[in-house]
């Protein structure tokens, strides 16, 4: 699944460290879910949602259209 | 303070609690069995070569299962209670391959011996497989 988390993160001018201080996880947890090595539960979605203000689908999406050529 | 220099939450203060309590308590019981060893032992012998080698009294060595396991529990508890999601699953696969190759090792290393291609099967040994082989799983997957 790939994710917007990382220009969102930047928008807020937040370290990968400042992110995960606000949602309580590692900044190891962080880094692997802005490169799509882990997928966050729902849980932590919607915590990363809600603290960007944004709908889930707004920051997760799986990526099927960037293989879709046209 | 975390080396990012953020102050810890309470969710990660209880988990480092757990992980240094837990090495703490297996460091003290690894020296404490060692030196009671040493000091039971006629030959003598390093710390290392005591804890491997040499015997203990019974009622000391049930004392000091005792206090592993009763120290240990709680720790295991407070770890896996205080660990987030991206941890977990480190953990899961890591002991998931462990476990794995504990097994498949300890197998072939029963029958090899049946056939007298290797000596007796050593349960210190099968956990230092178990052990370095969930850690790898565990570390890869926690910091690449």
């Amino acid at each position: 699944m790939k994710n917007n988390l990382k220009v969102l993160r930047a928008m807020h001018n937040w370290s990968q460290a400042d992110l995960a201080v606000r949602l309580d996880v590692s900044r190891q947890a962080v880094n692997a879910i802005e490169t799509g090595k882990h997928d966050p539960s729902l849980p932590l979605a919607f915590r990363i949602a809600r603290l960007f203000d944004q709908p889930i689908e707004g920051i997760f999406y799986d990526g099927a259209d960037d293989n879709v050529e046209g | 303070m975390s080396k990012d220099n953020h102050p810890l939450t309470p969710r990660q203060k209880r988990l480092r609690l757990s992980i240094w309590g837990a090495l703490l308590v297996g460091f003290i019981i690894g020296v404490a069995t060692a030196m009671l060893e040493v000091g039971s032992s006629s030959d003598g012998g390093g710390l290392v070569t005591a804890f491997f080698e040499n015997d203990l009294d019974p009622t000391v060595a049930i004392i000091l299962g005792l206090v592993s396991v009763l120290a240990i529990v709680p720790l295991t508890v407070m770890y896996h209670k205080n660990a987030d999601e991206h941890e977990e699953r480190a953990v899961l696969w890591g002991s998931t391959i462990g476990a794995y190759t504990a097994i498949t090792l300890g197998f072939l290393w029963v029958v090899l011996h049946k056939g007298s291609i290797l000596p007796e099967p050593s349960v210190v040994g099968l956990l230092g497989i178990l052990c370095f082989a969930s850690l790898v799983p565990y570390l890869w997957l926690k910091y690449r």
